[in-house]
């Protein structure tokens, strides 16, 4: 079994072994497979006074089980709202661009300050992306896969801009329990759309069409227009949230969505067993990137998974 | 003054490899880098701010339409220092430079 390489990035001064996530894909480069290991880059510390630019990753050999992965711990990923107190990316689009074999984003904040181009991008036949947990906000293509690139999507949202979610070309994606909002559109499918699989994605308020173009596998998706794709969807949907910048489904929502996606706990492509805060998913999950958790009369709320487990990695996740 | 956080080897393959010589990043006088932002995998490498200024390039990537050419378009040629800047990085991972010195290492990166 590969051997795991653990390294912290912190800001300056506050004793981690990076100071930048580039300066850790930069230091930890290598070929995994030969090595035989796999990288956890973890974000941690207090963030609340910089952002962290845009990273490329590109060069290292890597595989299924010998792979990177960059996530944010508990205190900095993406709890529901947008805050410039966790750690954060932004700059120039792309600011997290795969060009290589198994990268993991989990967790992460990204926001686009200039640019057209995807804020999170996976591109060629070498890349293979992994976006998890992930908060993007754009002007032009949030997610964007494209030039054969394969893509597993889960449990992320992206907000603004033409497109939140855009799939394009002959790539393959996997895109599971992911909320696109108040975008121009919010899931789009260009070219070879046969090769898109879309479950339990939720659209709400993309000015042009929450959903569109054609999709391969599709099914429990909700859109507030009428393009959700696939059976089981929900379409024409009044989707409450709790704010405009919350992306929690809000208890007075009564569209259906809470109950409204399949379950994807043994899908063979891309197992959900949580939302983007670690909480777990139901045997009728929400659709989308949150899980409606009711809050227990009088009691307090459930802790998040995430945060119960301090130091968790890919491998260990399959190993639950 | 600034500093530049600096490849100190050649790692990956293909057009995404490190190179040695790859400003990775410039931060700002004061940075306390981290633990691994050090020998063997980085120098550090003190330069006039106006140097900074008059090449935003430095950490610039190199591309021909969709692909990659090279990670930085230009390198830092830390084997062209004096051998007293050489001994100081090769001791304690940081050195200083003048201006000219700092001009004088700047090049750009070549084709494979």
């Amino acid at each position: 079994m590969a051997t795991e390489v653990f390294v912290t990035i912190r800001p300056s001064g506050d004793g981690g072994d990076y100071t930048s996530m580039s300066a850790a894909e930069a230091g930890e480069q290598q070929n995994f497979v030969t090595a035989d290991e796999y990288l956890v880059a973890e974000v941690q510390g207090d963030w609340s006074s910089a952002a962290d630019g845009p990273v490329l990753f590109t060069g290292s050999t890597l595989d299924a089980t010998r792979y990177m992965e960059f996530r944010a711990d508990a205190s900095n990923r993406f709890n529901g709202e947008y805050s410039t107190s966790r750690y954060r990316i932004d700059g120039a689009s792309p600011c997290l661009h795969v060009r290589q074999g198994h990268t993991y984003l989990i967790g992460l904040q990204v926001t686009q300050s200039s640019g057209s181009d995807g804020v999170i991008v996976v591109r060629d036949s070498d890349g293979i992306g992994h976006v998890h947990d992930c908060y993007v906000s754009n002007t032009n293509q949030g997610i964007l896969v494209r030039f054969s690139g394969t893509a597993y999507v889960k449990n992320t949202t992206a907000v603004g801009g033409a497109f939140a979610f855009r799939f394009r070309d002959d790539t393959l994606v996997f895109c599971h329990s992911c909320t696109a909002r108040d975008s121009g559109v919010g899931f789009d499918s260009v070219n070879a759309g046969t090769n898109y699989t879309l479950r339990n994605c939720l659209a709400d308020g993309n000015s042009t069409a929450d959903f569109q173009g054609s999709w391969g596998a599709a099914n429990n998706n909700a859109s507030s227009d009428s393009s959700a794709p696939g059976t089981g969807s929900i379409t024409d949907a009044t989707i409450v949230f709790v704010s405009s910048t919350d992306m929690h489904i809000d208890a007075s929502d009564a569209s259906g969505i809470k109950t409204g996606g399949a379950n994807l706990s043994a899908d063979s492509d891309l197992p959900v067993t949580t939302d983007f805060e670690g909480d777990s998913r139901s045997a009728t999950p929400t659709i989308g990137a949150d899980e409606f958790v009711a809050a227990a009369a009088g009691g307090a709320l459930p802790i998040p998974a995430f945060a119960r487990r301090s130091r968790l990695s890919r491998n260990s996740n399959l190993r639950r | 003054m600034p500093k530049l956080l600096i490849k100190a080897q050649q790692t990956g393959v293909g057009r995404g490899a490190w190179k040695r010589g790859h400003v990775v990043g410039v931060f700002p006088d004061g940075h306390v880098f981290g633990r691994r932002e050090s020998l063997p995998r980085f120098v550090i490498v003190t330069v006039p701010r106006s140097f900074v200024v008059t090449n935003p390039e430095l950490i610039q990537e190199e591309w021909s339409g969709e692909e990659l050419v090279h990670r930085r378009k230009w390198r830092i040629d830390v084997d062209s220092l004096s051998p007293t800047k050489r001994t100081e990085l090769e001791v304690s991972g940081e050195t200083t430079l003048n201006r000219s010195e700092s001009d004088s290492v700047l090049g750009r990166e070549t084709r494979d």
